[in-house]
């Protein structure tokens, strides 16, 4: 058998199957759908799968509510870094195949390459970390009924019609808005590819009135919501930029399969005009001739070609929608939230200036013990500990971890609640809710945080452990982790407002309060603000904490004070280190051989760029 | 096969197993009770139920049975016949509407006994205590309207003001925010406990910030947002709040970390008719906040709170614990001439010197003889005060003596208790607590007797005795009302998307009150 043509009629199935395996591959080794899920601000919509027949009941009680229940059940899934791009390229594969079949039954053949287009266009979604997968889930309900619809309409139009009433109030109960894309796509099938006016017209008639008599009369969901959700264009992904990054895009993909069809109905009528023997002729010739070319090697040189240029395409936008340096601080903030330092290290390493990198390379330093020694061996702000920059002022899902590692639970508390309102009840929110009050004592408001975790698939177990430790041991004294941070807590009578970070932090130091981490940043933030009079008063207080040696910045720090004012920072138990005086001793006569900072800054830089002491003398550096 | 059977075969499946499994919950657990211990104690319920005066309208009180056993057996009844059985395997009581209304009604101003067995594994029963209740002789009113919204400070998403039949656990929606596409609703108000006169406070990036107004079926939209806002009983004239409002945080205060603060508010009093604002100077001193109207039934005083501002700044960093703290309103009240438009001088009712506290959320009986309002260590927000707590004026003896003198309720507990409102028959009181889970306010309500004695308050009964175990929202500003909102969701949410018709000119010119977008709150 001539491998050629094996490979020209098989090769459609194994170009599918090495570009579904592609896509597969690319969003599991690289884009990681568990970001999404994982990091809380990658994304709005991604939410826990409550396991209750009350929440089944009452998403099944309004329009699109099918297509949302199953959405939120498979994104659970993007938590397993395997099992949810299997579930995408499912969703993709399933469109693909609804696409084959139209295009099949349309005589469109000449559009085979149209199956991949919205495969390629979630991939870009996905590259950029945006979450449409209900968008396009109701895509791919609505080209399954599109498919049954052709099936089953016939020649006779009230036929058509009577099928085209009942699909079209399934779509809708399934779909909610995206069943307009039913609509349109039935209405020009039989405009265009059947040429029957009269369905045509009462498809898209009725199906737009379809909406406003079920949704709106029907279910009494507002003509908004009626007309727009499940669609681009809805309110829900309108408001929210993380979402309406790409909607284009999504316009796009919605919109050509449409379109598609409208070019099928052109090209069937041009080819019904353009019927004569010697296009026929010149037509079987080339039809000899192209049989004759896959019979060679020619058809394999053809499928590579299609392949090359598939793969080629899925790749060129793959590459141009790339953008690491988000995917670093989603990986950031997923290690930071496992907890694995070491890896938030070196992800931050990626971006040295930026702010958010910084902070959460500051709080990896601290929890590898490392902060006091290393932490000019980085790029620094002021800004780059707490975030305290204006512009995070709402960037809350990057501060809760930070807030309880310091103790500043009703700053947690704050940030986390608003994320569990913006990022819509993220069960890893949840659970750090719960944490929190259980933490503060408050064990009636975490029960609540539990009970609702109790059935989100994947966290009941979690759940259900610390509501049975509830029960037992009410003040969960056998958990060593919340009493540590319990005991970070202010008491009650120390109540007071704090604004400002850095005021934060001083309370947590103050009334004979050992609370380490907040001593070391306050030290820090002090340092990075040259505000030495107070580096005074908090590093004189080191030798409260168990420190067996002074960390090297802090060294130079109290070398530089005691050197330039007259408040003197002494320390009775602990001693500067010897490498560290001789290293101060070093850049101050360096500083003194040349006249000005600038001819100083090379040799400086090449000697003590990670010092202190170079950080004071030429300020922070540009980012 | 024929492909109508493929498609007939798994309609028939699923149809087969559907059946089963409603077989299968549904199945007879009665069983005769001879023999059982008795249990020298009440049985743990939950919500608590007991020792409570029912409304003989309210929906079925479902509850949970928080003892161990295999098998619970629940009798409720008033000592006459109509006894209702329930047998349950998992403690979970859902009690019949039928035959609970039928119960209530028949039972007006007596009695209602739970009793509660409870089979364990050693297939012995136990009898516990019965649990007594009250049926009032008078219903609470039809329907309950509030805002359900997360209980976030800066941000929302889904939020809406919802109606509940109190008869039924039907609940529905008022407006909600996708029909202003992702805005925000604030505060709701009613005339003389009925919904043909409305106000609904809203904000939207989209839409601008605005007041809804319902007069008569008639929806028109206001061209500023009201605050706390009291309809007078003619339906005539509005009064309300305007606030400059800062969320603050406590570093160190377990109850509640968060709290709020009026930088500057005044009142101001807006003419239903003529569309126009007015101002009265005794209800917006530069010097003063005033806030919380409320007037009283017989329109004739307004009583609102009012405290002397203890700052000069507006900015943030300038203000601190101490100066927070010593704001502490006084409850006041102005005497009113609709007829002339006419305002008297301010009173005194409560002072924040005389009780130590800040005197909070005025609400008049619609019968005139009770002032209920709240009391909290200090602040303008009670529902952020774990120490707010409910208290009581007889107005009645007031206009005896001329003495105002208050008293706690029973109702009270450690959370915070605030935002209470009256059936129009002043027997019922709906108020928010935090009681049964710290963030979240629930709805409790408590019968009030002629001579002002609140019972034991209960919660708003849910078909799920567990639903408020895992409901991430807060129940909030409860306001009963005789009858539904008649005023459909559409034509609402038709007008706020539509423009504003009745512009007003604010005639406040003070330097820290604006026009703005306020903050939202709890």
């Amino acid at each position: 058998m001539n491998f050629g043509r094996t490979l020209w009629r098989n090769g459609i199935k194994l170009r599918g199957m090495i570009f579904f395996l592609m896509f597969y591959l690319f969003l599991s080794v690289y884009v990681d759908l568990r970001l999404l899920y994982y990091v809380t601000g990658a994304t709005v919509g991604i939410s826990g799968f409550p396991c209750e027949w009350s929440y089944l009941f009452e998403t099944l009680s309004l329009p699109g509510g099918l297509v949302k229940y199953v959405s939120v059940f498979l994104t659970q899934f993007f938590m397993f870094q395997w099992i949810g791009p299997v579930v995408v390229v499912l969703q993709v594969w399933g469109i693909a195949l609804c696409i084959d079949r139209i295009v099949e039954k349309c005589d469109g053949n000449w559009f085979g390459w149209v199956r991949y287009v919205p495969g390629i266009v979630i991939l870009l979604f996905y590259t950029s970390y945006v979450y449409h997968f209900e968008t396009t889930m109701a895509m791919l309900v609505m080209l399954g009924l599109f498919n049954l619809y052709i099936s089953v309409s016939s020649e006779k139009w009230q036929t058509s019609l009577v099928w085209f009433v009942v699909l079209m109030v399934i779509a809708y109960y399934f779909a909610a808005a995206g069943s307009l894309l039913f609509v349109v796509m039935c209405g020009i099938y039989e405009l265009a590819v059947k040429k029957q006016g009269i369905v045509g017209v009462g498809c898209l008639l009725f199906g737009t009135a379809v909406p406003l008599l079920i949704g709106v009369y029907g279910f009494g969901v507002s003509h908004i919501e009626a007309y727009s959700e499940l669609m681009p264009w809805s309110w829900r992904i309108m408001k929210y930029d993380r979402l309406n990054r790409m909607i284009p895009w999504l316009y796009g993909m919605y919109g050509y399969m449409p379109v598609c069809l409208l070019l099928i109905g052109f090209l069937k009528e041009s080819k019904r005009e353009m019927r004569s023997s010697k296009r026929n002729s010149k037509k079987k010739s080339r039809q000899k001739m192209w049989r004759a070319g896959s019979d060679s090697s020619n058809g394999v040189i053809k499928w590579i070609a299609h392949t090359v240029v598939l793969l080629g395409l899925a790749g060129g936008g793959a590459y141009y929608f790339v953008n690491d340096q988000l995917k670093t601080l989603y990986e950031i903030e997923y290690y930071r939230g496992e907890g694995d330092w070491q890896k938030v290290l070196e992800l931050a390493d990626k971006q040295p200036g930026q702010l958010l990198s910084m902070q959460a390379r500051n709080q990896a330093l601290y929890h590898l013990g490392r902060f006091g020694d290393e932490m000019f061996k980085y790029l620094q702000h002021p800004d780059g500990l707490m975030l305290s920059h204006d512009v995070f002022t709402k960037s809350y899902w990057h501060k809760y971890d930070l807030y309880i590692d310091l103790g500043l639970v009703g700053q947690a508390d704050e940030v986390l609640t608003e994320s569990m309102v913006a990022f819509w009840d993220n069960p890893f929110i949840l659970k750090k809710l719960a944490l929190l009050n259980m933490i503060s004592g408050k064990n009636q408001t975490a029960r609540v945080y539990l009970r609702a975790l109790q059935k989100r698939l994947f966290f009941g177990e979690w759940a259900e452990e610390y509501l049975a430790k509830l029960e037992s041991d009410p003040e969960l004294r056998g958990d060593n982790e919340i009493r540590r941070l319990r005991s970070l807590i202010p008491k009650e009578e120390e109540g007071r407002f704090l604004a400002a970070p850095e005021m934060q932090l001083k309370a947590q130091i103050e009334n004979g309060k050992k609370n380490k981490m907040a001593f070391e940043y306050l030290l820090a933030l002090y340092m990075l603000r040259a505000e030495m009079w107070n580096v005074v008063e908090v590093a004189g207080r080191m030798e409260e904490y168990d420190y067996e040696k002074i960390p090297v910045a802090f060294e130079e720090a109290i070398l530089l004070n005691n050197k330039h004012n007259e408040k003197q920072i002494s320390l009775k138990r602990l001693k500067i280190r010897v490498e560290t005086k001789q290293r101060f001793d070093e850049f101050v006569a360096a500083t003194i051989r040349y006249r000005t900072k600038d001819a100083a800054q090379s040799e400086l830089a090449a000697k003590f760029k990670n010092t202190y002491m170079y950080y004071y003398f030429y300020g922070i550096p540009e980012q | 096969m024929s492909k109508k059977y493929i498609y007939t075969i798994p309609v028939i499946i699923v149809v087969v197993i559907g059946a089963g499994i409603d077989v299968f919950f549904e199945r007879d657990m009665s069983e005769e009770i001879f023999d059982f211990v008795q249990v020298d104690r009440e049985a743990r319920i939950y919500p608590d139920y007991s020792m409570i005066v029912i409304p003989p309208n309210i929906a079925a009180m479902n509850f949970a049975v928080c003892e161990d056993g295999e098998l619970y057996c629940v009798r409720i009844g008033s000592g006459k016949d109509g006894e209702i059985e329930l047998f349950s395997r998992t403690g979970k009581i859902v009690i019949g509407e039928g035959q609970w209304s039928s119960l209530l009604e028949q039972n007006k101003g007596g009695k209602l006994e739970i009793n509660i067995f409870c089979k364990g594994k050693d297939e012995k029963w136990l009898r516990y205590d019965t649990i007594r209740n009250t049926i009032a002789s008078e219903d609470i009113d039809g329907h309950l309207v509030y805002r359900k919204i997360h209980p976030a400070y800066r941000t929302w998403r889904d939020i809406g003001i919802y109606q509940r039949e109190l008869g039924s656990y039907a609940e529905s929606v008022v407006l909600d925010n996708s029909y202003f596409e992702g805005g925000c609703l604030n505060c709701h108000a009613f005339c003389n406990n009925k919904t043909d006169k409305m106000l609904i406070g809203l904000r939207s990036e989209k839409y601008g910030s605005s007041e809804l107004i319902v007069n008569d079926g008639q929806v028109n939209k206001i061209g500023t947002k009201f605050g706390y806002t009291s309809w007078h009983p003619s339906g005539k004239i509005v009064v309300y709040s305007m606030n400059k409002v800062y969320q603050l945080f406590h570093y160190a205060r377990k109850a509640e970390y968060r709290d709020v603060i009026d930088i500057d508010s005044a009142l101001v009093y807006y003419d239903v008719e003529s569309g126009k604002v007015k101002r009265c100077e005794h209800l917006s001193k530069k010097d003063r906040l005033e806030t919380y109207p409320a007037w009283s039934s017989d329109g004739k005083y307004l009583y609102y709170c009012s405290a002397p501002i203890k700052w000069l700044t507006s900015k943030m960093e300038e203000i601190t614990q101490e100066m927070v703290e010593a704001v502490k309103y006084d409850l006041m009240r102005i005497s009113y001439d609709i007829r002339q438009d006419k305002w008297g001088e301010p009173e005194v009712v409560m002072s924040a010197e005389e009780s130590g506290k800040s005197s909070l959320e005025p609400r008049v009986s619609p019968d005139g003889r009770w002032l209920l309002f709240c009391m909290c260590d200090y602040s303008c927000f009670p529902v952020y005060q774990p120490s707010s707590d409910l208290y009581m004026i007889d107005l009645e003896s007031e206009r005896a003596d001329g003495k105002f003198v208050y008293r706690k309720l029973d109702v009270n507990s450690e959370a915070s208790e605030s935002w209470h409102s009256w059936s129009s028959n002043s027997r019922w009181i709906a108020f928010s607590s935090k009681r049964m889970h710290g963030s979240f306010t629930r709805t409790y309500f408590s019968y009030v007797d002629v001579n002002g004695v609140a019972s034991k308050p209960f919660v708003l009964p849910q078909k799920d005795p567990s639903y408020y175990e895992r409901c991430l929202r807060t129940f909030s500003m409860p306001e009963l009302v005789v009858e539904p909102v008649w005023t459909t969701k559409e034509t609402l949410g038709k007008v706020v998307r539509g423009k504003v018709d009745k512009v007003v000119d604010v005639p406040i010119s003070s330097a820290t009150i604006k026009n703005k977008v306020w903050q939202e709150r709890e």
